[in-house]
């Protein structure tokens, strides 16, 4: 059996707000600011001189900018590792395989769960598996799915991502308006005896790459934010496989507050029980990490929850917990 | 769990050591042929555009590529596919590793997979030139009923094209190329796994990087020294818990450099008709090089053999794998 023992969430202290958005590119109405994407503020590791440029960037700006990226998108996976394992009562040494996540990698080689490990001095089995936005459901499914002698006692899952620098903000795309930078890290415990948040069942997908989805080509990310028609379409056969008879929150990762509520209704939830995890901006499989961490903050939570990721890029995920009878 | 089928591919230019003397004054066919023992390599670059530029500016270099991650990977793919007789729809699961994905975003196993017509599961599972180990690991985790019918591995990557070609060792190693495998544990296939082993110390994690919009850089001689020593205890494990007889059996290394290859091989004291390696030809193609090996001498594996293979590389990680032919 395995629990989510702890979850840390980082992000990076500047703020991309409207306003700096708007002075970069077009400008939406506040109404649609709110209906559509819903976000109160994004985060951003790029400098303002970015923002301020704005345009479309000549290769030479580009290496630029990310390599000015390099050492926050892996500090911020260390930071938010740091939290979760101080979070779970554990010690470093006690991690016993650290698998990583990112969409916006900088060094293509060593894996980012490497980079990670090597920063917080761990030396055990680091590599990545990668899901985009369903990376947390898809290496937790994974690990549920291992045979008991191959998951060590404590596994830690890391995440980060800085989409930001990739955006060209003057052309004013949807993905602009809601892509963030942030990291996020869980410790997921194997138990034998039930206490805390114990995962239920987990299950990823990928839908079929559709025109008009987000995509990155050579360094600048465009296109909708929005999840695709089939990717929702296949939220809803994973939620079937997993049976969620009985939940009772729903947090959801998506874009945008629109999509969020389309996903959260479409699964059963009402208004008042779904939390969208990305009102602060959306950093692709970072983003249901600070989902995860406001589940476990919550005191108030009782039973079934369900942790749910739909992203630009196909990605789908769900994650079904359950609170353990018995309290840490 | 069994292997069943396996393809490779490779970009068709070449850079032979001539090509590099005439372009680099401080490289000599004579030193490339001691130091490191490759001959050529694999590359997806035009050999014109290295002449005129020496890839001065890497982040230009897809642009005018004759092939990529994703060229290479759908055709190793499609190669395993049809020798197994199987059609795309029947793939369960797709992982991918890579080196230099194309895009980062859809993930490189999904673009291989939409190119493919491949509707499972398909992500990255990825550590660089160990990918054989870790693929072949990874999945020998899983509970034999949690694993579809046919997973399809793939390695590929067209590191010539973060080569500095002023950098006379680097732009003597790398090659491009891709290799695929497809994995069941309910179908019996010609390699049954004996035993799998993925390990790392991502201390030395900065030792090997591949800067996505500018070159590969390593700390070599850290690098070598360790490739050398971490595969021979790779292999010696293997030789204390099976029955290794090197009369028999076959050993394939991560094709790094062949001088390298061969220290490990005179080590263990491997015949040199039973130390299979391709580097020689086509340069260290990554996480796809060992398995393009035993790809391309498939038909030559007999009942009764093992084949150790012994992988190392970035992050700095290392695995192993033993199979043994059954059929």
């Amino acid at each position: 059996m395995l629990r989510i023992a702890a979850v840390g969430w980082v992000h990076p202290a500047e703020l991309l707000t409207d306003e700096l958005l708007s002075r970069a590119g077009q400008v939406p109405s506040d109404a649609q600011r709110a209906l559509q994407w819903g976000m109160r503020h994004r985060y951003t590791v790029a400098s303002r001189s970015f923002l301020g440029e704005g345009g479309i960037i000549s290769a030479a700006e580009m290496k630029q900018r990310f390599s000015e990226t390099v050492e926050p998108l892996v500090q911020m996976a260390v930071d938010a590792a740091k939290i979760a394992i101080e979070r779970a009562g554990i010690s470093i040494d006690d991690v016993g395989m650290v698998l990583g996540d990112t969409a916006t990698p900088i060094e293509t080689i060593p894996a980012f769960a490497a980079l990670v490990a090597g920063k917080l001095g761990i030396k055990v089995p680091a590599y990545d598996v990668t899901g985009i936005t369903g990376a947390l459901p898809l290496q937790i499914e994974n690990l549920r799915a291992w045979r008991d002698e191959a998951i060590s006692p404590y596994t830690l899952l890391v995440s980060g991502n800085t989409p930001t620098p990739y955006l060209s903000f003057a052309e004013g795309d949807e993905c602009s308006w809601v892509l963030s930078d942030g990291a996020g890290a869980a410790i997921i415990e194997k138990i034998s005896g039930e206490r805390g948040v114990i995962i239920e069942g987990a299950r990823y997908m990928r839908a079929r790459s559709e025109e008009g989805a987000a995509e990155e080509i050579y360094g600048l990310i465009r296109g909708g934010g929005e999840p695709s028609g089939a990717a929702l379409d296949l939220i809803q056969d994973l939620s079937d496989e997993l049976h969620i008879e009985g939940v009772t929150s729903w947090i959801i990762a998506t874009p945008t507050l629109r999509s969020a509520h389309a996903v959260g209704e479409m699964l059963g939830g009402k208004e008042d029980t779904i939390c969208w995890c990305a009102d602060e901006g959306f950093s692709f499989g970072s983003t249901l990490y600070r989902g995860a961490e406001m589940l476990l903050q919550d005191t108030e939570w009782r039973e079934k929850a369900l942790l749910c990721a739909v992203g630009p890029d196909g990605g789908v995920g769900i994650v079904l917990v359950r609170r353990a009878s018995i309290e840490e | 769990m069994y292997i069943i089928s396996m393809g490779s591919a490779h970009p068709d230019g070449r850079i032979d050591n001539a090509f590099l003397e005439e372009i680099n004054s401080t490289c000599s066919a004579e030193w490339i042929r001691e130091k490191i023992g490759i001959e050529s390599r694999a590359t997806s670059l035009p050999l014109d555009y290295i002449r005129e530029t020496l890839n001065s500016e890497p982040q230009v270099a897809p642009s005018v590529a004759t092939a990529n991650a994703t060229s290479l990977g759908v055709k190793a793919a499609q190669a395993a596919l049809d020798k197994a007789g199987l059609l795309p729809n029947q793939i369960g699961l797709l992982i991918c590793n890579t080196c230099r994905p194309d895009y980062c975003f859809p993930t490189q196993g999904q673009q291989i997979a939409d190119a493919l017509g491949i509707s499972g599961k398909a992500y990255d599972v990825m550590s660089a030139c160990p990918a054989f180990a870790l693929h072949m690991d990874y999945l020998n985790k899983f509970r034999p009923d949690q694993l579809p019918d046919y997973a399809l591995c793939i390695s590929t990557a067209a590191l010539t094209q973060n080569v500095d070609y002023r950098d006379r060792t680097d732009s003597a190693i790398w090659g491009d190329g891709a290799a695929a495998w497809i994995v069941s544990t309910r179908k019996e296939g010609k390699l049954r796994v004996r035993e799998t082993f993925f390990d790392g110390d991502p201390l030395r994690a900065a030792a090997v990087v591949v800067d996505r919009f500018g070159f590969f850089h390593q700390d070599g001689r850290a690098v070598r020294d360790f490739s050398v020593r971490q595969t021979v205890r790779l292999i010696k494990r293997l030789e204390s818990m099976f029955s290794v007889d090197w009369s028999r059996d076959i050993f394939i290394g991560h094709q790094a450099n062949r001088t390298m290859l061969e220290q490990i091989a005179r080590n263990r004291e491997v015949p040199e008709q039973n130390h299979w390696h391709n580097v020689t030809f086509l340069g260290n193609q990554a996480g796809a090089g060992a398995p393009a090996v035993l790809c391309e001498r498939w038909e030559e594996l007999k009942p009764g053999q093992q084949v150790v293979v012994a992988v190392v590389g970035a992050g700095l990680s290392w695995g192993s794998v033993l199979l043994e032919v059954i059929k």
